[in-house]
């Protein structure tokens, strides 16, 4: 007896503790759709976005919803970490999943080759479909099938403190050869040279691609073919790898690598971020005079990756129509108000379309932005591979950075990996 | 007829008591028992969460066998197992010992102070520390300076981050352990240190012989809890280092995690969230074995 009661002491207490890692799921995923009346259709839409994204987003529901009798948007605001990782993925499993959601080029691939998304090609037109910039849409089609909406592009480039560089006589660099020996040049006890990502994240491979390709490496070649085991690989490694070997780069991150704030409080004089920081490295460190350059490129032929959200339609949504209509009346209509709105005042991003930038030149020339304006055309989509395929990019990366592996080593074990998963 | 009284209030009693009991019983079974259940039928199947299941029998289990990166994962498990378990057990205690000989309202506020960590949501915790360790302008790196050490970078260092993460883990839940300790201390009677003390015994002594061998309930409590806890460890390395750098963060729970969640890979995840259990379960028991057999021992 007194053994049973132990064991089932034991076993409760398991059950217990092991419960409270599930909780928080279940209380964000719960809730029900509400039905206004019969014969309305209730769209659910899950974003992520805060401050002057959020209030335009709430905007355009409460526009829409006022002028649509029948169709009602109901929009959740959701935890951005959260999203892509457990609540899209748990809402799907069990029928909860919202009609329209965002996708991202380290989702993207994963959702479509899952049968997640919605085919979208029958409500593109064809102006719509000139008026987006090819490489954005090429980003997003999967064997002829359109699976989302781009309505932005974002780009790298690298911030830096201007101050500290002139002190230091530093000129921006455009060259890697000048961009590590700013680095280490910059490199103090109390400032780090350059800040570039640290963790195993989606986050980390996207400022890592334009690096890889300024070498000349990919993934895969054009007829589909592994080739992470190459020279051209080893060399962008070793040189991705030597800022954090050599303590020129944190090896571990307070904020996000993404916050401008790295250099706005002058913990770093440089940082490779995105056009999403502008706004704020203009509005929250106004007295820190802060300077971006394109990516400095191995001969000074810059390559830059373009990454973004997307609006995409759950292939289980019984109002695909209606989901459709809203979507395409913010970012795919001829009226290109509103997708200027999210562009140019929301936020600052880059329109996926021709027209709105054609219309707003003006905007994309002001200050830090003439910087990315002049090169963002060429950028490259951030490219959407497999879980898998991503999950060994990011482990090479963190052998290289942390783990004491050799770039040749890791390299040929990520084309091990990537190899193995495409025979199963 | 009074006896029958008796069994007739105590049935009242029995049910009055059962009644309380209900509603918690239904809440674990609910959210608790039922998914575990679910879990491990899961586990006997592919699952991405959107397309049907795919029995594939024990493929999980036997894919989990040869996984490496889930053993050298479950290693790290073990190896914070190891070092957090007896380092929080034998800190709370020294400390609840220490304090319980303490009378005065400076007692009450060190209790006070030690408690406040385990007040404090592990994500902020994690936050305050990350400010510590931090390289270059950490408060850490100032002592170590002042104390003429080298600068070292804690959280991102492959050596040294699993420690940090120990060390986070013992600030949170030393206060709490300490306080049952305390209460545990509490409760033996003034009057076996007085005769001890009349005998001659000295602090180790008295230790040894009457405030350990009369907290041991409480110890069996706190050693089985905080292996049990030590194995779910998840939260504090995803707010600190998602695993890194170069994976020397990253634990059982959190790989059960990336599968699960990153990879899509649900039934996978659920079968090493089963063999987690199983193997939490067996050892729990041994431990609360090997110790009820040491009590038969002593007494």
């Amino acid at each position: 007896m007194k053994k049973l009661t132990a064991l089932l002491m034991v076993l409760v207490l398991v059950l217990s503790l092991s419960a409270c890692a599930d909780k928080g799921a279940q209380e964000e995923t719960s809730e029900k759709t509400e039905d206004k009346g019969s014969d309305t259709t209730t769209v659910k839409f899950w974003s992520f976005h805060a401050g002057g994204e959020a209030e335009f987003l709430e905007k355009v529901v409460k526009e829409y919803n006022d002028t649509h009798d029948d169709v009602q948007i109901e929009h959740t605001v959701v935890n951005q970490s959260d999203y892509t990782t457990t609540l899209i993925p748990t809402a799907y499993a069990n029928g909860e999943a919202p009609d329209i959601l965002y996708v991202e080029p380290a989702t993207f691939t994963k959702y479509a080759e899952k049968g997640m998304l919605a085919d979208l090609s029958p409500y593109y037109t064809d102006e719509l479909k000139e008026d987006i910039l090819p490489s954005a849409l090429e980003a997003v089609t999967i064997d002829d099938k359109i699976y989302a909406l781009p309505m932005e592009m974002e780009t790298l480039g690298l911030f830096y403190n201007i101050d500290m560089l002139k002190d230091a006589g530093i000129d921006p660099p455009s060259t890697w050869e000048e961009l590590y020996e700013a680095a280490k040049k910059l490199t103090t006890d109390d400032v780090y040279g350059l800040v570039l990502p640290v963790e195993e994240a989606a986050y980390t491979l996207f400022n890592w691609w334009p690096f890889m390709w300024m070498a000349g490496a990919d993934v895969f070649d054009d007829d589909g073919n592994c080739i992470v085991d190459s020279k051209e690989m080893v060399t962008a490694l070793d040189y991705w790898g030597r800022f954090y070997q050599e303590g020129l780069s944190p090896a571990s991150l307070q904020i996000g690598p993404w916050d401008i704030g790295n250099v706005g409080t002058g913990a770093a004089a440089m940082q490779v971020s995105g056009t999403y920081v502008i706004n704020a490295a203009e509005n929250d460190y106004p007295d820190v005079n802060i300077g971006v350059v394109p990516l400095p490129s191995p001969d000074n032929n810059p390559i830059t990756v373009a990454g973004g959200q997307k609006l995409a339609i759950n292939a289980q949504s019984q109002c695909k129509d209606e989901a459709a209509d809203f979507i395409f009346s913010l970012y795919g209509s001829d009226d290109i108000t509103k997708a200027t709105e999210w562009t140019t005042e929301a936020k600052f991003a880059y329109p996926a379309r021709q027209s709105v930038i054609d219309n707003n030149s003006d905007t994309f020339e002001e200050g830090l932005r003439a910087v990315f304006t002049d090169f963002y055309q060429t950028a490259v989509p951030e490219p959407s591979y497999s879980a898998e395929v991503t999950d060994a990019m990011g482990k090479m990366l963190q052998q290289v950075m942390f783990g004491g592996v050799s770039s040749e080593e890791a390299a040929k074990e990520a084309q091990k990996t990537i190899e193995d998963a495409a025979k199963n | 007829m009074k006896k029958s009284n008796i069994s007739k209030r105590k049935r009242r009693e029995y049910l009055t008591a059962y009644a309380f009991i209900l509603p918690d019983f239904l809440g674990l079974f609910v959210f608790v028992i039922i998914p575990i259940i679910y879990a491990f039928y899961i586990s006997f199947f592919e699952w991405d969460f959107i397309n049907d299941k795919v029995f594939i029998g024990a493929a999980n289990y036997i894919r989990m066998w040869k996984d490496t990166n889930w053993w050298s994962a479950m290693l790290r498990t073990l190896k914070l197992t190891a070092l957090y378990v007896p380092l929080l057990f034998g800190l709370s205690l020294f400390f609840a010992v220490l304090i319980s000989t303490v009378k005065s309202r400076a007692g009450s506020f060190v209790k006070t102070s030690f408690l406040m960590p385990f007040a404090i949501t592990s994500v902020i915790a994690s936050t305050l520390w990350m400010f510590l360790y931090n390289e270059k302008r950490g408060y850490l790196n100032a002592v170590f300076k002042a104390l003429g050490l080298s600068n070292q970078k804690f959280l991102g260092s492959g050596r040294q981050a699993l420690i940090c993460v120990i060390v986070v883990l013992l600030w949170i839940n030393l206060g709490y352990n300490m306080i049952l300790f305390l209460s545990a201390i509490k409760d033996i009677p003034e009057s076996y240190y007085e005769a001890a003390t009349l005998d001659g015994a000295d602090r180790w002594h008295i230790f040894r012989y009457i405030t350990f061998p009369l907290i041991r309930q409480t110890s069996i409590f706190i050693l089985v809890t905080t292996t049990i806890a030590s194995f779910q460890v998840l939260d504090l390395i995803m707010v600190m280092t998602k695993g890194g750098p170069a994976k020397a963060t990253e634990v059982g729970a959190l790989y059960i995690y990336d599968r699960s969640f990153n990879m899509m890979e649900m039934g996978y995840g659920s079968a090493l969230s089963v063999f987690l259990f199983l193997s939490l379960l067996v050892f729990s028991f041994v431990q609360m074995r090997i110790t009820s057999e040491e009590q038969g021992e002593n007494v």
